[in-house]
């Protein structure tokens, strides 16, 4: 299996993991009928063939090939066929291929499929408490089956968004083999072992296989992925090396120029970035301008306060000036009740009064008139 | 097209592509002696076929096909087994017949017997079922390849 997981990886590189017919027409020997060949006698033993030139692309194989079937009748011979033997006769030819990864693609999907309905069928007879499930007698079943979905599920994520991009198959056929053997063990056998007896083989060799795909075969994938287009068909071309003496020029080839699809998000981000950048320019400008208008209300209302602490003040000040008055009033009121010069002060303290009185008016007008 | 003669109607009907053409296209009418065209088969081939199918005759229909049931390539019957003893472009043609015609049972043991000489080619690969090493099968003119060695540098 290591060795076809090798050759895999060789054939991905090559582009072998995707489509691609070249050399083998499809459908020959069903429309063009030519009369049967005489029937090939068998080399000597012991002579040696001298290899012929190989075929040119665009040359058709013989009628009398297997591979010259239609691919019906391949695929018929094929499913006589181990899925391990299929995954090795990938490398025959590019038709051979075709048809082999198109098998363990179905291959795959029909395991999964045959274990749903064993599951099913086995959870169908189990009783539904816990308790007795597990005195039942299909509780080992029911155990290397819930152990086979888990590995089913691991298979998946690692495989299956590759194949559904069309860009390899489904590599390891033996995988598929020992599932099937394992269910079919199941299905057929009343008393099973215990499932790490049974699953032994089965996670050692997925395991395997997940392994080498995801070290060896996903990064040659992933330059195939879309998007990858830009940085695949640059690399044909690569710069002078740049100061950076440890990183490959591919490496930083790859680094300095991001793919199509990143350049196109990006351009998209920054028009909507730009778009937010105009709305946030727009509000800050209104928010200055009612911030200048507030300010000027303030300067105003500042204004205002300063003028009303005059005007305050003044009649502060004419206050304390009535009040003085009026004390002295009321004081040389207090003499002349007591004693002669009396007349002489009394003119005085009448315009002392009057004084007083006028000061008083006055500062009510301008508390009125404010 | 090839006239086939003196043959058994009941027989025909087995290929379910005359039977079509025999009852879904009113060619089954009493004293309607048009030849029945196969462009698809020759006179050799389609004798064959004949041969093989009078054998069977009285035969059970196969039942439905399981897909999770293991298929074996070692439970050819006797009778076939002699029967298939034939070059490998024979073979061939047998497989296109037995397609072209819609007989089940006769397409099953060919592609049977096919794909258990393709799984002795591991042991045997002188035989060259599929990576051409003189004979007929395979590709003539590719280097030789082996199915199950995987040598770098090879051309597909």
């Amino acid at each position: 299996m290591a060795a076809a997981a090798a050759a895999e990886e060789r054939m991905a590189e090559e582009g072998g993991g995707g489509h691609g017919d070249g050399g083998c027409p499809s459908a020959m020997g069903s429309s063009q009928r030519l009369p049967p060949p005489p029937p090939a006698q068998p080399p000597p033993p012991g002579s040696q063939t001298p290899p012929a030139p190989a075929l040119a692309a665009d040359q058709m194989p013989p009628n009398n090939t297997l591979v010259a079937l239609p691919i019906v009748a391949i695929e018929n011979i094929l499913s006589f066929l181990a899925y391990d033997e299929i995954s090795q006769l990938r490398l025959v030819c590019k038709r051979m291929d075709l048809v082999c990864q198109r098998m363990l693609n179905q291959g795959f999907l029909k395991v999964e499929r045959y274990h749903n309905l064993c599951q099913k069928q086995v959870k169908a007879q189990l009783p539904r408490r816990e308790s007795e499930r597990r005195n039942h007698s299909l509780a080992r079943h029911a155990d290397i089956l819930a152990a086979v979905e888990t590995r089913l599920s691991l298979l998946n994520m690692t495989f299956m968004k590759y194949v559904d991009s069309n860009l390899c198959c489904f590599i390891p056929g033996k995988v598929i083999d020992e599932i099937y053997r394992v269910l079919r063990y199941v299905n057929s056998t009343r008393a099973p072992q215990r499932a790490h007896e049974v699953l032994q083989e089965l996670r050692d060799i997925s395991s395997m296989a997940m392994e080498y795909f995801d070290e060896k075969i996903v990064p040659i994938l992933k330059r195939k992925l879309p998007g990858s287009d830009v940085s695949g068909r640059l690399m044909g071309s690569p710069p002078v090396p740049g100061p950076s003496a440890a990183l490959t020029t591919m490496q930083l080839f790859s680094k300095q120029n991001p793919s199509r699809q990143e350049v196109t998000k990006l351009q998209q981000q920054v028009k909507t970035n730009g778009a937010g950048v105009t709305v946030l320019r727009r509000e800050i400008s209104e928010l200055r301008t009612k911030v200048q208008e507030q300010q000027k209300q303030l300067q105003d209302q500042d204004q205002k306060l300063l003028e009303q602490t005059q005007i305050i003040g003044e009649q502060n000040a004419r206050l304390a000036e009535l009040e003085r008055k009026l004390r002295e009033v009321m004081e040389s009121a207090v003499g002349s009740s007591s004693g002669a010069g009396q007349n002489e002060e009394s003119p005085r303290k009448r315009k002392k009064a009057a004084e007083a009185i006028d000061s008083l008016r006055k500062s009510k007008r301008l508390r009125n008139r404010k | 097209m090839y006239r086939l003669l003196g043959a058994d109607v009941e027989i025909a009907k087995q290929y379910v592509t005359i039977k079509i053409m025999l009852e879904d296209l009113g060619m089954d009418d009493e004293g309607d002696d048009d030849p029945i065209p196969l462009p698809n088969v020759n006179a050799a081939i389609l004798k064959k076929v004949i041969q093989c199918c009078t054998h069977h005759k009285d035969d059970t229909p196969p039942p439905e096909d399981d897909e999770n049931k293991e298929k074996q390539t070692d439970d050819i019957p006797v009778w076939d087994q002699e029967f298939l003893k034939v070059d490998q472009g024979t073979s061939f043609e047998l497989i296109l017949a037995a397609n072209y015609l819609d007989i089940k049972g006769l397409l099953d043991v060919t592609c049977k017997s096919v794909a258990s000489i393709v799984e002795g080619e591991k042991d045997h690969p002188e035989t060259g079922v599929v990576a051409g090493v003189g004979g007929s099968f395979g590709f003539k003119g590719v280097e030789p390849l082996g199915a199950y060695s995987l040598s770098p540098g090879t051309t597909m």
